[in-house]
């Protein structure tokens, strides 16, 4: 009861007229931002931190939680239409939204990704109104043995399953793990490989960084690739059509709920979650041969999957302060520069805060309703705009982001640096969420292995035999082993 | 960088480079703080698992063609052009919405010359790339500096 208590607290407070303006606002820049190939939500939550930095906290979150279901919905746009995923999750949309399309189809493909999407953001609404106050309660007895755990867990986990090769995910994820220990340390204020370089003494930006990694070489990989023309230029009724969400209403709820439990493990991601909802539809599904041929089954389970994991993705990040996906450590970092202090400490100091990003969730998967239904059509040109036109705008974008934060021209470096780094690895196969995870959860992990050996005097007993850690430390060397069988099997 | 062994090899480096930095880092021993509390304790064993992949990667042995495949020389003016502006123009006394206006006319110009002059349409493109970027310019300033009052570099 208090819970719903709190829940209608939040949504009355943010019925007002101006968050209702912010939500409407951010939504649309968030599915403009999903619409353009090239631009991640990751890049779109990143640039709006550096936007609402003044803006009140509240505010601030609401317009970036926007942003992030927005974006995630939008890319399914290009997806249908060119047959370009707008974001990396929505790549699963492509194989059948696409294929729609091309019957002449694309109105109902995208009532169809509309449908998904609502009905998966607010499966994982309630999830994340359910489980987040249980999580913080559970992670309440966790102490630094087990969050050492969890941030080894995260980094392995996104590198074993973002990319293609686990090895290079894991090379990354190390090497981001490495980037957060540059700088003053938290536990003795020493500086650690800054080469008595000032600047470097507050280490590693995240939101810079951030901005190089998904934008600066984005930027690139887009100037690489051969531009793309809509195949559509005119759609059929976009209404969903609720006999579908009937008919299919089995596919939808397990992809629902394969998209929360993606979303909840560390660093795995929407992407992730659109693909693994859409091979279990295809496996329990009597029309499988129709998939990838333009069958509504298949769409909705991608679309359904990778918004049910946005929420999914919120749980740890707010409970834990483990993030679920990249989006979800850039929108926690932007927490933190508000004042909000994520982690098992959330639901005991600012308990009515997870309820306030329940009703944000909420409302931004209503404003995706509302712009899913209405804003087809304008749509439609904007992703017709060149991307010659569109990057170097989003370069510049780049920079003031970059420099906004902390008002400093070496943030402007990092980005450039993190940027072409991360464009030559990504060329090489090097996937830059791991990389990511690695930069949010280094700080923890470094203090939490040696808060963790302080304790103990030295033993690394406790990381063993503590009954949460042994579990977590069983399924971290679980994954190591079963990638080395794979591999092994593979040579 | 042409394959896994080329990889690997640059990875056993850099993190062996990390377990170097790690291992002579100070230990603070004259603080009375414990080796196993040492700011240098997880990033040299980072450095080691660095090593370790790194190994991995080149026993694996496969080959990698990707970074051929670039168009390298396609891809040289945009990035001299980015780095010109974020690193050479912004912040350096030239004013922000002047430097912006510059980089995105010359860089929409750089990036469709090609096509726009086999159609002939080089005074068009002029306009365009000059248009869009006092637009760009004047629509970033405005948003960032006085509507969100963010200092701009």
């Amino acid at each position: 009861m208090e819970g719903l208590a709190a829940l209608g607290k939040s949504i009355a407070a943010f019925s007002a007229p101006w968050p209702i303006v912010y939500t409407l606002g951010a939504t649309l820049v968030g599915i403009l931002i999903g619409c353009m190939p090239g631009l991640s939500a990751t890049l779109g939550i990143a640039l709006m931190t550096t936007l609402t930095i003044k803006m009140a906290p509240n505010d601030a979150i609401l317009i970036l939680i926007c942003v992030y279901v927005g974006a995630i919905y939008g890319g399914s746009r290009t997806a249908i239409l060119l047959n370009i995923p707008g974001t990396a999750a929505n790549a699963a949309a492509c194989l059948d939204g696409f294929a729609l399309a091309q019957k002449g189809q694309a109105g109902r493909a995208m009532g169809i990704a509309t449908t998904g999407s609502v009905i998966g953001s607010l499966f994982g609404v309630v999830c994340l109104a359910l489980f987040t106050p249980s999580l913080g309660e559970v992670a309440l007895t966790f102490g630094a043995f087990e969050f050492f755990w969890l941030g080894v867990f995260g980094v392995l986990m996104t590198g074993s399953l973002t990319g293609e090769d686990a090895l290079k995910g894991w090379i990354m994820g190390f090497v981001g793990l490495f980037a957060a220990q540059i700088g003053q340390e938290g536990i003795h204020a020493f500086n650690r490989f800054t080469g008595g370089w000032n600047d470097l003494a507050g280490g590693i930006s995240l939101i810079p960084a951030l901005i190089g990694a998904f934008g600066f070489a984005e930027i690139l990989t887009v100037l690489t690739a051969p531009p793309a023309k809509p195949v559509v230029n005119s759609v059929d009724s976009v209404l969903p059509r609720i006999a579908d969400v009937f008919r299919y209403w089995k596919t939808v709820l397990r992809s629902g709920v394969i998209g929360v439990y993606v979303g909840i493990l560390p660093g795995v991601g929407e992407d992730m979650a659109a693909w693994s909802s859409y091979a279990a539809a295809k496996r329990a599904s009597p029309e499988r041969e129709q998939f990838g041929k333009g069958s509504v089954e298949g769409l909705i389970a991608a679309e359904t999957g990778d918004n049910a994991s946005i929420p999914g993705g919120i749980i740890p990040a707010l409970a834990l302060a483990i993030p679920g996906s990249a989006p979800a450590a850039v929108l926690m970092a932007a927490m933190i520069i508000h004042g909000v202090q994520p982690g098992p400490m959330l639901m005991v100091n600012q308990p009515q805060f997870v309820y306030d990003v329940v009703t944000m969730t909420l409302f931004a998967t209503l404003a995706i309703l509302f712009f899913g239904l209405f804003m087809v059509r304008p749509l439609l040109k904007i992703i017709q705009v060149p991307r010659s036109i569109i990057m170097p705008i989003i370069f510049v974008l780049c920079t003031v982001g970059s420099f906004s934060i902390a008002s400093r021209l070496f943030d402007v470096w990092i980005m450039l640096g993190v940027g072409l780094a991360g464009f030559v690895l990504r060329k090489l196969g090097y996937p830059m969420a791991p990389f990511v995870l690695g930069l949010v959860l280094g700080d923890i992990v470094d203090k939490s292995l040696r808060r963790g050996l302080v304790l103990s005097d030295g033993s690394l007993a406790p990381f063993f035999t503590r009954p949460i850690s042994a579990v977590i430390c069983a399924i971290v060397l679980i994954t190591v082993f079963m990638y080395m069988r794979k591999a092994w099997r593979r040579a | 960088m042409g394959g896994d062994r080329a990889q690997g090899a640059f990875w056993i480096a850099v993190g062996g480079a990390i377990f170097y930095a790690s291992w002579t880092m100070d230990r603070l021993a004259n603080l009375g703080v414990k080796a196993f509390s040492a700011p240098g304790l997880l990033p040299g064993i980072l450095g080691v698992f660095i090593i370790v992949l790194g190994c991995g990667m080149v026993l694996r042995g496969r080959t990698d063609l990707s970074l051929q495949n670039i168009e390298w020389r396609r891809l040289l003016l945009p990035i001299a052009l980015c780095l010109g502006f974020a690193g050479g123009m912004v912040g350096r006394g030239v004013p922000f919405w002047l430097a912006a206006w510059i980089f995105v006319a010359v860089m929409i110009w750089t990036l469709q010359y090609r096509e726009r002059k086999a159609r002939g349409e080089l005074i068009r493109l002029a306009g365009i790339s000059l248009a869009v970027g006092a637009g760009a310019s004047v629509a970033i300033s405005l948003v960032f500096q006085e509507l969100f009052l963010i200092r701009l570099p």
